[in-house]
C-alpha cells in the first residue's frame, strides 16, 4: 500500500539496503532480543505512555512489530534498541496527537493538582502528575534525558528533532515543573 | 543538577521499579511481526476483507464496486455510521464503506488513516517524502494527492471535500487548503519559520467558513482562524482563545449550538473539555475538567464526553446539563455519535468486540454488531460525508 508510493520510515535508516525478508536465524535473533530487552523497553514505554501499563504494552507491541519489519536492515545491536526506542517515542506522539478524535479512551484522566489536594499529595506524586500533564513531546524528551540518560544529541536523534529543540523542550518542561511545584497547593 | 532534576530522575526510576512481567512478549512480538510482514507483502486485499464487514442499511441503493466481493454480515446499523472502526493503531484493517459497503482494508505499516471522506479513506503516507494519500473504493494502494506534507496534522471539512495541510517545499512552509479528491490547491499562505511565530503551525479543525489553526504548543499556543477570503492567517477569535494551551478541538457550526453562535471545544491545560462560544468574546460557557470531549452531535445540540474509560456522558451543548449517561463496565474501546439521538461504542466481550448502540432520548442500549476478536485496540477514524 503506502509503502509502494513512498519509502517507509525504516527505509530511511538504510536507504541503500534492499529490504531483506527476515527468516530463520533472524527470527531467532529477534526473539532473543525481545526476550532480553523487553523489560527495559516496557519501562520506557510506560513512561512515554503516561503511566499506563496496558497502553505501554500496546505501544511496545506496535514498536516491536515495526522493528521486526526492519530487522534485516538493522545489523548493529545498539541500533536495534535505538530503533525500538525511536519507534516508541514517535508512536506515542502520534497516538497522543490523535487523541482529540476521541479514538482512545484513556484509562485515567490526569488529575489536576489542585489546592484542595495540597495536604494529601506528596511532592513526588505532584511531580509525577505534572509530568503526565506535560505535552507528550516534552514528556518524551524528559523521559529520554532523565530516565534513559541520553545526551541532548542522542535524544534529538531518537526523536527526529534538532538538538536546539531538545534543549528548549527540556528547559521549558523543567521550568514548568519548577513553577508548578513551587506554586501554592502544588504538593 | 538541581533538585527538580534529581527528583525527576528518582521518580521516573521509582515509577517503573515494579513492571509487570510479560513472559510471552517475545513470542507474540514475533507472531505479530510475521503477520505484519504478511500483510505488507500480500496483494490479497480481498483476503483481508474476509475478516469482517458491515452492510449499511442505506447502502443497498448504492452501487457496490464490481470488482470486490461484498462483505459478510448485514448489521443493523441505520444510516451511514459515523464511527468506522480502525482495528489497530496504524497498521491494520480499516472498516469503511466505499460505495456503501463496509469492508476491511489494510493500511500499510507506518501510514496513518486520517479521515473517511466520500471519495475514500485519507491516509498520511509515511516515508522519506510524506504525502497525503487517498485510498479510493477500488484502489489497492492509496495515491498521493498532496505531496510534500510537512506534518501529520490535517483538518478535513465536514463534507470531506476540503482539507488543510502544512506543506514544505524549497520555497518554504505553507498552509494550504486543497480540494478533495483532486488535490487541487484552493488557497495557500506562506508561513514564517516556526521559531519566529512561536512554534509549529497545525491545522486543527474546520468550521463552516474558516479553518482553525494552532501555533505552538502548551500554554503558549495561539489559536487562529483562517477565514474564507483571507490570504493570511489573522485574528485570534477575538482574543478569547489566545494562549489557551492545547488546541485539540472539535467544532460545531450548527446555528442552534451554544446560543446560536457556534461552538468550539478545546482541551487545554486545566480542563479536558471546554466548550466555548465563537466570536462573542466572552469566553467559556461551560467546561468539563474531568471528562474528555468526544464530539458534538451532528445537529450541534449535544456533546458526547468520556468519563474515565468506562462511561459515556451526553451533555446539552448550551449549558452542559447531563442529558444521558451510559456506563460501560467492560471498558470503552471506541465511541462516537451515529445520529442526533444515537451513540455507538465498542467494548470487549470475551474474545469478541461488541458494537453497542445507545439512544439518548430513551436511555437504552442494544448490541448492534459483534466483531471478531482483535489483539489490538480498535479506534475510530474521523468520518465525513
Amino acid at each position: 500500500m503506502g509503502a509502494g508510493l513512498a519509502p517507509s520510515r525504516e527505509t530511511m535508516l538504510s536507504p541503500d539496503r534492499p529490504e531483506v525478508p527476515v527468516r530463520g536465524s533472524a527470527d531467532a535473533d529477534f526473539h532473543a532480543f525481545v526476550a532480553a530487552r523487553s523489560p527495559a523497553l516496557l519501562r520506557t514505554a510506560y513512561l512515554l505512555a503516561g503511566g499506563d501499563w496496558a497502553l505501554a504494552e500496546d505501544l511496545l507491541q506496535v514498536a516491536l512489530t515495526k522493528t521486526y519489519l526492519a530487522w534485516g536492515r538493522i545489523q548493529d545491536q545498539n541500533a536495534r534498541e535505538a530503533y525500538v526506542r525511536t519507534t516508541l517515542a514517535t508512536t506515542a506522539t502520534s497516538w497522543w496527537r490523535r487523541r482529540w478524535h476521541g479514538e482512545r479512551a484513556t484509562a485515567v484522566l490526569p488529575e489536576r493538582v489542585g489546592t484542595d489536594l495540597g495536604a494529601q499529595v506528596d511532592e513526588r506524586d505532584a511531580l509525577w502528575r505534572l509530568l503526565l500533564r506535560l505535552p507528550v513531546r516534552q514528556r518524551a524528551v524528559l523521559v529520554l534525558r532523565f530516565y534513559e540518560d541520553l545526551s541532548e544529541a542522542e535524544t534529538a536523534h531518537t526523536l527526529g528533532l534538532s538538538p536546539g529543540t531538545v534543549k528548549s523542550h527540556t528547559s521549558r518542561a523543567l521550568a514548568r515543573l519548577r513553577t508548578e511545584l513551587t506554586s501554592p497547593g502544588a504538593t | 543538577m538541581d533538585r527538580v532534576e534529581a527528583d525527576l530522575r528518582d521518580e521516573l526510576a521509582r515509577r517503573v521499579a515494579v513492571a509487570p512481567p510479560l513472559p510471552h512478549l517475545a513470542d507474540s512480538a514475533l507472531r505479530r511481526g510475521k503477520q505484519a510482514r504478511w500483510r505488507r507483502t500480500s496483494l490479497a486485499v480481498v483476503a483481508c476483507a474476509a475478516v469482517v464487514g458491515l452492510a449499511v442499511g442505506v447502502t443497498s441503493a448504492l452501487p457496490s464496486p464490481p470488482d470486490r466481493a461484498p462483505v459478510v454480515a448485514a448489521l443493523p446499523l441505520e444510516g451511514p455510521p459515523r464511527v468506522p472502526l480502525l482495528v489497530g493503531p496504524e497498521a491494520a484493517e480499516v472498516l469503511d464503506w466505499p460505495g456503501g459497503v463496509r469492508r476491511s482494508r489494510p493500511v500499510a505499516d507506518g501510514d496513518i488513516p486520517v479521515a473517511q471522506v466520500p471519495s475514500g479513506l485519507l491516509v498520511v503516507l509515511d516515508g522519506a517524502a510524506p504525502a497525503l494519500g487517498l485510498l479510493g473504493p477500488n484502489d489497492d494502494e492509496p495515491r498521493a494527492v498532496v505531496p510534500g506534507l510537512a506534518g501529520q496534522d490535517i483538518a478535513v471539512s465536514d463534507d470531506g471535500r476540503r482539507a488543510t495541510v502544512v506543506v514544505s517545499d524549497p520555497g518554504g512552509r505553507r498552509l494550504q487548503e486543497v480540494e478533495l479528491p483532486s488535490g487541487r490547491v484552493v488557497r495557500t499562505v506562506g508561513l514564517a519559520p516556526p521559531a519566529s511565530v512561536g512554534g509549529e503551525v497545525r491545522p486543527v479543525a474546520y468550521s463552516a467558513d474558516a479553518v482553525l489553526v494552532s501555533v505552538g504548543t502548551g500554554p503558549q499556543t495561539l489559536t487562529l482562524l483562517w477565514e474564507r477570503g483571507d490570504d493570511a492567517v489573522v485574528g485570534e477569535l477575538d482574543g478569547v482563545l489566545g494562549a489557551l494551551g492545547g488546541a485539540d478541538a472539535g467544532f460545531s457550526d450548527q446555528p442552534d449550538a451554544v446560543g446560536g453562535r457556534g461552538a468550539f471545544s478545546v482541551a487545554d491545560e486545566q480542563c479536558a473539555t471546554r466548550v466555548l462560544e465563537l466570536r462573542n468574546g466572552d469566553g467559556s460557557p461551560w467546561s468539563l475538567c474531568d471528562e474528555t470531549f468526544a464530539g458534538f452531535s451532528p445537529d450541534g445540540a449535544a456533546v458526547l464526553a468520556v468519563r474515565g474509560s468506562d462511561a459515556l456522558v451526553v451533555h446539552d451543548a448550551d449549558g452542559g446539563d447531563v442529558t444521558g449517561r451510559f456506563d460501560v463496565p467492560t471498558g470503552l474501546r471506541t465511541y462516537g455519535w451515529e445520529s442526533n439521538d444515537t451513540v455507538l461504542y465498542a467494548t470487549p466481550s470475551g474474545d469478541r468486540t461488541l458494537v453497542v448502540r445507545c439512544s439518548v432520548s430513551r436511555g437504552t442500549c442494544a448490541t448492534a454488531a459483534e466483531l471478531p476478536s482483535t489483539d489490538r485496540t480498535p479506534q475510530p477514524v474521523r468520518t465525513t460525508g
